[in-house]
């Protein structure tokens, strides 16, 4: 089966995030758990470059794991400080997926959003004093309801967002399918990303496509200056993945629909999402002179477009919409499995703490 | 000498990542005066900054860092003892005035979450004990920022027992430490320097007294001022060094107003008429004790230094009016007015 419409969106949204995951912050990903999301996550661990750790962070995880600490025994057994480093430094270079995330406490929260701001933790416990870079981005899985909600503090630093409940159902056997079908289309995202991260030094966005953003935010009651700076971010990595050197209408619309300007509380939103999205592609439009250029380079044919092969994206889209999301599946395990906790790897701290007076 | 893992940590700070300037911090221009005034005088008690998400708060405080000027210590003194003022002695031994000179960045310490009380304090040496059976203290962040800064960002989530050791230490300029095996006081004079947001929670009585200077700042509403905004932050996000060539003669200008203001701060005059306004003001708000005309009183004349005027005056008193006084007052649970809005209307009288 293809992948067409919302769906290629979130295929494109993933891809934005394995282009360049500090500088997009993170996903916020909305949704009970099930075959879908777990289709997502798959997505993005194939999307993303061989080597970039993607560490799964329980929402009740204690400070010192958080940050790291004295590795008692380690410590004991060899006569020095040994450092067990904490999941926001074993991350380092990655994605930290962090598990119900509207339950997270606001102590954590803070914790991870320094993290995220600072590109490195800083340990001062336990009679050690250690600074180490953990360049993360986050995965805030949210399976929210009965007003529940992810910490705004890290709704705000994180630029996508996706909600499975707006996507058109699939069931698992159509994800299994997807996963490891004939077909393979996931297995094409990686390249797509690596060609954008090659592009995206040069693609440029510019002082209209900005004005645009700026004023969306401002006529949508959006106060922080986060939502625009990472939408401006998107559009960009959108351009460079879509081959694009300069930011268009396409780009910004895109980072309306998928990107930080969602900002609101959960029963008026799905009304100001589409408000957002019209309002900024009005201004973009209004801004933007230069004419839109059809790119050959495009992944994924966009909705409403006519597929090559005649799909005809609604009629697949709707098979098995009633098996239930949270059905387990193979494939649902097999994620869970590559997202099991990573090993507890003691190591010794940098060289200095063994160094002498 | 202990060489412990503290040491290390200034070391590291050499590839830290770039700060965003100062000057290039556009629509907060309260917030800046506050930095600014707090670097002048020292003795103001630092600064407070309550606000909205994404409103730049830390980069703030985190781009003051390089403005600052060097300051003497005694050389080789992991305590950087003033080579000029320090007559208590220093647990390192090192000899106060009569030590050898150097000079040093006055350091912006971050109290990093998660902190526990040994390293705030300081304690046993861990590597000496372990490796050598040696009985050394590892001084913690308090010694790290004398004669500085102390950073806390989400100060009203800092537990509750860090906040007692704050408050004792900061009235007390001096660092009691008993704890494993090993006892140590060490001078500890600092900056405090807050921020949080109130929607997280609220900030002990006690310590929202300690800090001299209080804001409450939100994001402009401005359409000009954000989008200005945002093309610096994109602008530094794409290539930090560049921009920070940009605004280095900025920086200079910034960083030499600053050290002329604290050179000139002692010679400033505060009149008597300027004296009773303050008091009079104070009086009708209704503050607590004295420290709100004392605070009041050092921000004006720090203004007055800032601005290069050679007196200081009632004007300077009026701009620094609600930085010194807005979190002094006694709260009046059937008044809906902020505390803003009371202080206008005693400097406003209609």
């Amino acid at each position: 089966m293809r992948i067409e419409g919302r769906w290629a969106e979130v295929r494109r949204a993933i891809a934005i995030l394995a282009i360049d995951p500090r500088r997009v912050g993170g996903l916020l990903l909305r949704g009970r758990p099930g075959p879908m999301r777990d289709l997502v996550i798959a997505w993005l661990m194939r999307a993303l470059p061989d080597g970039v750790p993607l560490v799964r962070m329980p929402v009740h995880i204690t400070e010192d794991r958080l940050v790291g600490g004295l590795a008692l025994a380690e410590t004991l057994r060899h006569g020095r400080p040994i450092v067990e480093p904490g999941v926001l430094a074993r991350a380092d270079g990655g994605l930290v997926v962090c598990a119900t995330a509207e339950r997270m406490p606001i102590a954590t929260a803070s914790v991870v959003c320094a993290t995220l701001d600072s590109g490195e933790i800083v340990v001062e416990r336990d009679g050690l004093s250690v600074r180490s870079t953990a360049r993360i981005a986050l995965v805030l899985l949210d399976e929210g309801s009965d007003g529940e909600s992810v910490p705004a503090s890290l709704r705000d630093r994180v630029a996508l967002d996706v909600d499975l409940d707006a996507l058109p159902i699939l069931s698992s056997g159509e994800v299994a399918d997807l996963l490891n079908g004939p077909a393979l289309e996931a297995e094409s995202l990686r390249p797509a990303v690596m060609a954008a991260r090659g592009r995206m030094v040069s693609t440029t966005i510019g002082g209209a496509a900005l004005d645009a953003l700026s004023e969306g935010c401002v006529e949508l009651g959006i106060g922080s200056l986060r939502a625009p700076v990472l939408a401006a971010h998107v559009a960009t990595l959108h351009a460079a993945l879509e081959g694009r050197g300069t930011v268009e209408a396409d780009d910004l619309s895109f980072a309306a629909r998928l990107g930080s300007t969602k900002r609101d509380p959960p029963s008026p939103r799905a009304r100001r999402n589409r408000r957002t999205i019209r309002v900024i592609r009005m201004r973009a439009r209004r801004k933007a002179r230069s004419p839109r250029t059809s790119s050959s380079k495009r992944l994924p044919a966009p909705s409403g477009r006519v597929c090559s092969t005649d799909c005809g994206p609604r009629r697949h889209a709707r098979v098995g919409a009633s098996v239930g999301v949270t059905a387990p599946s193979a494939s649902r395990r097999r994620v869970g499995d590559r997202l099991a906790y990573d090993r507890h790897a003691a190591m010794p701290a940098s060289g200095s703490t063994s160094s002498r007076p | 000498m202990t060489r412990s893992a503290s040491t290390r940590v200034e070391a590291e700070r050499g590839n830290h990542m770039e700060s965003f300037p100062f000057t290039a911090i556009v629509g907060q221009d309260e917030l800046l005066l506050a930095l600014s005034l707090a670097t002048v005088e020292p003795l103001l008690g630092g600064v407070l900054i309550f606000g909205d998400r994404g409103t730049g708060k830390s980069t703030a405080v985190r781009s003051l860092a390089s403005l600052l000027p060097r300051m003497k210590v005694v050389r080789g003194c992991p305590y950087r003892c003033d080579p000029e003022t320090d007559g208590a002695p220093c647990p390192a031994g090192c000899g106060g005035r009569s030590g050898e000179v150097e000079e040093a960045p006055v350091p912006v310490v971050d109290l990093p979450l998660g902190t526990t009380e040994d390293r705030l304090v300081g304690s046993l040496d861990l590597e000496a004990a372990l490796a050598r059976g040696e009985r050394i203290f590892s001084p913690g962040l308090l010694a790290r920022a004398h004669r500085g800064f102390l950073y806390i960002d989400e100060v009203n989530l800092l537990p509750d027992h860090l906040v007692d050791l704050l408050l004792d230490v900061a009235a007390s300029g001096e660092n009691v430490v008993e704890r494993e095996g090993v006892g140590v006081r060490h001078a500890a004079r600092f900056v405090l320097l807050g921020s949080g947001n109130p929607e997280e929670g609220e900030l002990r009585p006690q310590l929202l007294d300690r800090f001299g200077l209080c804001l409450e700042i939100s994001t402009p509403t401005d359409l000009a001022t954000r989008t200005e905004i945002i093309k610096r932050r994109l602008a530094f996000d794409r290539d930090a060094s560049a921009f920070a060539r940009e605004y280095a003669a900025r920086e200079a200008e910034w960083r030499a107003r600053l050290e002329s203001a604290r050179s000139r701060l002692r010679e400033l005059e505060i009149p008597e008429h300027v004296i009773e306004r303050a008091a009079s003001l104070c009086q009708s708000l209704e503050t607590d004790g004295l420290r709100g005309e004392l605070t009041l009183l050092r921000a004006a004349r720090a203004l007055a230094a800032l601005d290069g005027d050679s007196a200081v005056e009632d004007r300077h008193l009026l701009r620094v009016a609600h930085l010194a006084l807005r979190h002094r007052l006694r709260r009046q649970p059937l008044d809906e007015v902020g505390s803003s809005a009371r202080i206008d209307r005693v400097l406003l009288p209609s």
